[in-house]
């Protein structure tokens, strides 16, 4: 079957999959890890739970799989769904997360573009912990669009489709989340490094 | 996490879920579940612009239909006659409706991709534009005296105008036209009196001097219920029995 997956796109397996259950397996293989790290980006306190988390995302993916707009992409649409799940089991656990889980590559990519312009010497150098905690602060609805598009790296439109908000709502989120974020790193680190 | 091991768990999860559906029998929802869903949103986004356009409709009905210059003569000021007479309800529907289909179709499953300002212009352009247009079909005359026959408390939420016209010793009456064929006209007013109205008044907003017509009259009132007309004024709006009691 993963031959016969590898040359197809995401959209061609999903009508495949209507047809052919077997080929929601490789959907699957396909989304497993991102979604899987997406998940514990967002709901970090689920980190050992993240199987049936991913069980459940995937179920619901299939079950909605008549649904799949074909104007979006396909990655899109799953992130859709699971971000909905995440902020599901978020709403659940009524406390704040005490960490987004970050790593190194994509550290730096955050790091690069929550800093305005190019980075220099003197541009603010982030901690990975330092970057996570202040995440951890932030309103959920800035942290979600920081997460999207400097840790899944997604583009805006990417991003509108996910949280269901038009790009120019992406846009402002973003530079005000960016702001927020300076400000809390500053308040809880004392001065920008 | 090591590669290998995160490869492990892809392929548990994979097995999982695939386990899981075909144990459990899962099938993809119905695509017209999906239609339905989405149709549903729209239809619930049209309707709440159609009641927002008639909200307006209703608006001006009753803001245009009041006699905002006769205030003075009635005895009040103008802020208590714009307190008593300006249709607050409706402006208040016509907000609640155009947020709410803003609302409705930024749920759907496209809308979220265009613009809020743009989204929320058009529904406010549609609303006042149709509204406009069925203002001058009607409707909103119509929608005004249903609610004033069907719905007891209307008039004590939207302002009673008809009491307002049921002073003679200020010069303002209204009622039923019985009598034209010989001077002076004989009206039947809101509260059941028979008046002789004489002078030769001024036709205005459509009034016609016909049996039938309700007509709001503008004069003085001469003692035995005589009225020395200056002004008829067409009445537009359901009368309620007993009024003003």
């Amino acid at each position: 079957m993963d031959e016969r997956c590898t040359e197809k796109t995401d959209e061609e397996l999903v009508a495949l999959s209507l047809e052919d259950q077997e080929y929601f397996g490789c959907l699957m293989r396909r989304y497993t890890a991102p979604l899987g790290r997406y998940i514990i980006r967002v709901v970090p306190s689920f980190r050992n739970s993240i199987d049936d988390v991913l069980q459940e995302v995937f179920i619901k993916i299939y079950l909605n799989l008549r649904g799949f707009d074909p104007s979006l992409k396909f990655s899109s649409w799953a992130y859709r769904i699971t971000h909905n799940h995440a902020v599901s089991l978020l709403r659940k656990e009524k406390t704040r997360p005490q960490l987004v889980s970050t790593d190194n590559d994509t550290y730096d990519f955050f790091e690069r573009y929550v800093a305005d312009g190019q980075p220099n010497e003197n541009e603010i150098r982030y901690a990975k912990e330092e970057v996570s905690r202040v995440l951890a602060e932030i309103d959920q609805k800035y942290r979600e669009v920081l997460i999207l598009r400097y840790l899944e790296e997604m583009d805006y439109e990417e991003i509108s489709d996910i949280l269901k908000k038009p790009v120019g709502t992406i846009g402002t989120l973003l530079s005000r989340a960016k702001a927020i974020f300076k400000d809390e790193y500053v308040k809880k680190y004392g001065t920008e490094k | 996490m090591s590669k290998n091991m995160e490869q492990k768990n892809e392929e548990n999860c994979v097995d999982c879920v695939m386990r899981r559906i075909k144990e459990e029998r899962i099938t993809p929802r119905s695509k017209w579940r999906f239609l339905f869903n989405d149709l549903s949103v729209l239809a619930i986004s049209a309707s709440s612009l159609i009641i927002g356009t008639l909200s307006f409709s209703v608006f001006l009905e009753t803001l245009l239909t009041d006699d905002w210059d006769i205030y003075n003569q009635a005895g009040r000021t103008f802020w208590e006659n714009v307190l008593k007479n300006f249709p607050f309800l409706w402006l208040f529907f016509l907000c609640i409706f155009i947020f709410y289909s803003y609302y409705a179709f930024s749920e759907s499953e496209r809308g979220y991709r265009y613009k809020q300002s743009v989204v929320i212009s058009l529904c406010i352009a549609i609303s006042l534009i149709l509204g406009v247009f069925s203002y001058f079909a009607g409707i909103g005359e119509k929608v005004d005296n249903y609610l004033i026959a069907n719905v007891p408390s209307y008039h004590s939420i939207t302002g009673n105008h008809v009491c307002l016209w049921l002073q003679p010793d200020r010069g303002l009456l209204a009622g039923m036209i019985i009598s034209t064929g010989t001077k002076p006209i004989i009206i039947v007013d809101f509260q059941g009196n028979r008046w002789i109205a004489t002078g030769t008044p001024v036709f205005s907003r459509g009034a016609i001097d016909r049996p039938g017509e309700r007509v709001k009259i503008l004069g003085t009132a001469q003692g035995n219920y005589v009225f020395e007309a200056k002004e008829l004024r067409r009445w537009s709006g359901v009368v309620e029995p007993n009024p003003c009691r």
